[in-house]
């Protein structure tokens, strides 16, 4: 078989030959098309053409039709002209989330095998059925931070979750049907409920798991008040135009990193202060090392790519860079955006791994009594 | 919207609109012929293109649209012709492909297509009208009410267990049950997953419907080593426009059913692989003589097919309006529209009215510029039924299990297809209808999520006071009743008029069947007892299914005794039910003596009683081993192309079998090594037994 074919494929020809068609012809409104990324990276010390002629897997651990689905591809069609010597990317789905984990762990470690990820299974690495510890992937980027805004229905009485308990209203949120799976901003929830005392009602519903679509038309039916989610806030003008100007919908809390202030979305400039802050300077020490270990490091871990444990330095090095220098280039990132709906950010992969080893540790100890906690608060407000 | 249609129609006279619609068109044809190609992966390669290099959201849109919303014209054939279905065509097999036995292929193909026209024009019409007022219709759709439309799905076992109704109830029962394999909904507990995290999803859908029907099709018409079609078949263009004809006589229920199936694609989370079968019921409905259903009916297979590709255009409503996907392919619509900073909602028929207008016409368009593909190449493809199965059975059956593989992209998809097949084949023998199995697989998963989410959202009791959730599921309970009622007349009418025709054939009137005085009475319970050893023994092979069932059904139940409540109640029951209905269904066979064949709503054997079809299932048998034994000492691509080239030799003269097995051994490789290695590269199941000795 040629190269061409094992590196384009006979579809792939077409679909290109048709793009560029189409972009020939464009319409009679069609605007310039832009350059397509692949300037050659600048500053890259140039290494040898370890990729050339080689195929790049991207394991995607959640099953297809979300927005993965379309993130990956984009990543897939753009980030080889970062690569010296251009390789094939391809995505494959391997679910669930656990078995994408453990195929990566025992994974091919030449750098031709990358996962793409929004979360840290950090809980689940103690399961039997999982075969990986997350600390030791290697990282190779970060493109968004994993901060997350609840935000609630007009009909609620209050505006910040300070004044919750005061309204007396009992805030009707979704929450993951499996407690196990709970991430940071489900957590942050319990852990502010906890804190302030207000009256938190937690409705298990599937669709807690799958996103903003059916969250919001389960608001809209009444069947929740609100919902907590990450890019949520910056995506609603698209969603739902006008519904955040008019109130129709309102932030009441944000969880961000230490320090970071939630910034406006394209509609208002009504933000909610970073509870963060509050649950750890006011929080008790219980509450507190419980976010510390299961709030902060989602809100520091977005959506990332990730390489086997042990993946040659030269591979990891070369990706790292290209993921660099593509986010680097305001074409990719304008792509990218358009893509997430919201800014991405650059969070190195050796900052990353400095995270999550931190994350890994610190979730380690007393593990089992945190665990126990997060149950127990989960039954505590789903009953 | 006038002004909406000014700005639209220019489009239609721009080149980069007809090429992507062009490309779209030939996406679609590539889902729903190749099998193992699914419209997600197609759309997942075309988006990074699209969203990159086409700046008119409109073209964008409409090349997206076209490969979701006209790839279910063209899936009935392989369904039809070569009696391999997918999820989303089992009505197509049970009615079609009795219509392909009896030589009418080509007219079925053609009636089919016309009727899929206008299933996806009127899908495509009903979108534009539905936008502007549907959005209150949905959000009134909670979880409640997807229940209760489940049940409707459940009432529809009444219709297809006729002939065998304590069989079919069992077989619903049992595929409620295997759809409790995965994650439990609440909880996230495995259940009976042995181990296995690929079976976390639950058992695949694909391989499901691949072993439960395709596979024991192929190898019953294998057994056979005859063509699909009867001696006699008229294949020819002639026919098939006659077909066609036939389904434009048929233009009225083919709007209804087609108004049918964009209600039900407009609900999110009923899913395709349903709809089908409730139109289905819902033409029966509508139908004075039921007689000819299960047996090849021209208008059961025509009520599915007009909804099933009128529903894309219903579950473009909820995208459109609400920005909830009606599918996942929707989903990746969504993504593009929103990437181009197009907002579902109102504006659609207002700011962005020009795009849903260029996208309803290029979906009418689409169904028609496909429906007149398929017309023109059915005559050809109808020819296929002519060819002796053999020479078929060498491609497709390894392409089926490529398929199965590929959409589970694990090595567990073959064992499951192949211990299914068994009992497909079984159920096929035994007189067992083998579509309420089916409908429970699928329902069980969406009964059980969207009663617990109800539940969780209303409580127990708010459910009883919610009008729309009480009215539907009193509905359903009536309609199961009318059903059986409708059935079970058809059936008696048959019975006697069969009775009627074999009596004027033997010149006696009298009664046949109700024991005289003077016989001896093998209705005593004594009689019965007695001869419950001998029944037991003769007919051992009939007492496998139920059996079978029950010993699953007790495992599964000693396996939910240490589920936590939440995740174990429900399969705890429904084991237990399941071994009831089970169990006593072994029992009243034992205890009662063999009846005669009775008509059923499913394809009977084919083989049965043909010269040397014992020794063409061994050989099958062998094939099979020997396919898995290659494809865990070896690999499994290497297999199937052995499987390709070993099929047709023991069942054709040497030589034919010899040139047809390296013609398929061609083709296959041609599919595994240039095609899917280069579209896909799925990551392949890895040799057990290799590994053993090379440790990798």
């Amino acid at each position: 078989m040629s190269r061409l074919w094992s590196r384009t494929g006979i579809l792939g020809i077409g679909l290109l030959a048709l793009a560029m068609l189409l972009a020939a012809c464009g319409g009679e409104d069609a605007t310039p098309t832009p350059v397509p990324a692949n300037a050659t990276p600048t500053a890259t010390p140039k290494p040898t053409d370890y990729f050339e002629g080689k195929t790049i897997r991207v394991v995607i651990p959640y099953t297809a039709g979300g927005s993965s689905s379309v993130l990956v591809p984009y990543f897939a069609h753009q980030l080889p002209n970062y690569i010296p010597g251009n390789p094939r990317m391809i995505s494959s789905h391997i679910t669930p989330i656990i078995a994408g984990y453990n195929f990566l762990a025992k994974a091919d470690n030449d750098g031709t095998q990358i996962m793409y990820t929004s979360s840290a299974p950090i809980a689940q690495q103690y399961t039997e059925e999982s075969k990986f510890d997350v600390g030791a992937f290697e990282y190779l980027i970060g493109y968004t931070s994993g901060e997350s805004t609840l935000m609630v229905n007009r009909n609620v009485p209050f505006s910040d979750l300070q004044e919750a308990k005061a309204s007396g209203h009992q805030l009707r949120l979704a929450i993951e049907t499996d407690p196990t799976e709970m991430n940071g901003s489900d957590i942050a929830v319990l852990v502010t409920a906890e804190m302030l005392g207000y009256n938190l009602k937690l409705i298990p519903l599937s669709i807690a798991s799958t996103g903003t679509a059916e969250m919001l038309v389960a608001m809209e039916r009444g069947d929740i008040d609100g919902q907590v989610a990450g890019a949520i806030w910056y995506t609603m003008p698209k969603l739902r135009p006008g519904w955040t100007a008019d109130g129709t919908i309102k932030p009441v809390a944000f969880f961000g990193r230490p320090g970071q202030v939630m910034a406006p979305n394209s509609e208002t400039s009504t933000v909610a202060l970073n509870y963060t802050d509050i649950v750890l300077s006011q929080a008790s020490a219980e509450l507190k090392s419980l976010y510390n270990a299961l709030v902060v490091p989602d809100v520091a871990l977005g959506k990332h790519f990730l390489a086997p444990p042990g993946t040659n330095p030269e591979a990891v090095a070369i990706l790292r860079q290209a993921f660099t220098d593509a986010m680097a280039d305001p074409v990719f990132v304008k792509g990218l955006e358009r893509l997430l709906g919201s800014p991405s950010v650059n969070f190195s992969g050796a900052e990353l791994q400095t995270t999550m080893e931190a994350a890994v540790a610190a979730y380690g100890e007393g593990r089992e009594t945190r665990d126990q906690k997060v149950l127990d608060l989960y039954n505590k407000y789903t009953k | 919207m006038f002004e909406g249609f000014s700005n639209a129609l220019p489009y239609f006279g721009r080149m980069d609109y007809w090429l992507a619609f062009g490309a779209g068109l030939i996406m679609a044809a590539i889902t729903a012929l190749v099998p193992g190609v699914s419209s997600l992966m197609l759309m997942a390669l075309a988006i990074p293109f699209i969203l990159i290099n086409v700046q008119d959201p409109v073209i964008g849109i409409v090349m997206l649209a076209v490969i979701t919303g006209v790839n279910d014209t063209l899936d009935s054939l392989p369904a039809i012709v070569l009696g391999m279905p997918t999820a989303t065509t089992q009505v197509t097999f049970l009615e079609g492909h009795q219509l392909a036995r009896q030589g009418k292929a080509a007219r079925t193909l053609g009636a089919v297509y016309v009727v899929e026209a206008i299933g996806g024009v009127t899908g495509a019409v009903a979108l534009l009208i539905a936008i502007p007022v549907m959005r209150p219709f949905i959000l009134s759709i909670g979880y409640p009410e997807v229940t209760a439309i489940s049940f409707f799905g459940l009432a529809l076992i009444a219709v297809l267990s006729n002939g065998a109704i304590q069989k079919g109830i069992l077989a619903a029962l049992f595929g409620l049950l295997i759809g409790t394999i995965g994650l439990s909904p609440i909880g996230g507990v495995p259940r009976f997953t042995f181990g296995e995290l690929n079976l976390w999803n639950g058992l695949p859908l694909v391989t499901v419907a691949l072993g439960l029907f395709t596979l024991p099709e192929m190898v019953d018409l294998l057994m056979t080593r005859q063509p699909v079609a009867a001696h006699g078949a008229v294949i020819s263009t002639r026919e098939t426009f006659a077909g066609a004809l036939d389904g434009l006589k048929r233009w009225k229920v083919a709007i209804r059913q087609s108004l049918f199936g964009v209600l039900m694609g407009a609900i999110p989370g009923v899913g395709g692989a349903v709809i089908d079968w409730l139109a289905y019921s819902f033409g029966i409905l509508f139908t004075k003589d039921r007689s000819q259903f299960g047996k090849g009916s021209l208008d059961g297979l025509l009520f599915a097919e007009s909804a099933q590709n009128s529903k894309e255009g219903g579950a473009a409503i909820p995208t459109l309006t609400l920005g909830v996907p009606g599918t996942g392919v929707w989903a990746i619509v969504l993504v593009a529209l929103l990437t181009y900073g197009i907002t579902p909602g109102p504006q659609m028929v207002d700011q962005y009215a020009h795009l849903t207008i260029v996208m309803v016409i290029t979906l009418a368009l689409g169904n028609v510029v496909l429906t007149m593909v398929g017309l023109v190449s059915s005559t050809y493809l109808a020819k296929l039924t002519l060819i002796p199965y053999p020479a078929i059975a060498a491609v497709v059956i390894p392409l089926s299990l490529i398929a199965g593989f590929l959409a589970s992209t694990h090595w567990t998809a073959i064992p499951i297809a192949f211990s299914l097949g068994i009992v497909g084949f079984l159920m096929k023998k035994y007189q067992w209808p083998r579509p309420p199995l089916f409908i429970g697989f699928i329902l069980g998963p969406i009964i059980e999520k969207n009663l617990n989410d109800a539940i969780n959202v209303h409580t127990f009791a708010g459910l009883l006071v919610r009008p729309l959730t009480v009215g539907l599921t009193i509905l359903a309970i009536v309609l199961a009743i009318v059903f059986h009622i409708l059935m079970s007349k058809t059936g008696a009418q048959i019975e006697e008029f069969e009775a009627a025709a074999l009596s004027d054939e033997i010149g006696t009137s009298g009664p046949t069947s109700a024991p005289s005085g003077g016989a001896p009475d093998m209705y005593s319970i004594k009689a019965r007892l007695a001869g419950v050893p001998h029944e037991f023994i003769s007919r051992w092979p009939e007492h496998i299914l139920p059996l079978f069932i029950s010993g699953i059904s007790a495992y599964f139940y000693t396996e939910t005794l240490d589920m936590s409540s939440r995740a174990g109640d429900y399969p705890k029951w429904l084991s237990l039910i399941v071994f009831l209905v089970a169990s006593t269904l072994f029992l009243r066979q034992v205890l009662t003596p063999k009846t005669e064949n009775v008509q059923i709503m499913d394809l009977g054997v084919l083989s049965e009683g043909m010269a040397g079809a014992k020794t063409a299932g061994a050989i099958i048998v062998g094939l099979f081993v020997g396919f898995s034994f290659l494809a865990m000492a070896i690999n499994f691509q290497v297999a199937c192309v052995a499987l390709a080239v070993a099929t047709p030799i023991p069942f054709m003269s040497r030589k034919v079998g010899l040139i047809t097995g390296a013609v398929a051994g061609l083709l296959l490789s041609l599919f595994i090594w240039g095609l899917v290695e280069n579209l896909m590269l799925p990551i392949w199941p890895e040799p057990a037994i290799w590994n053993i000795f090379f440790d990798k």
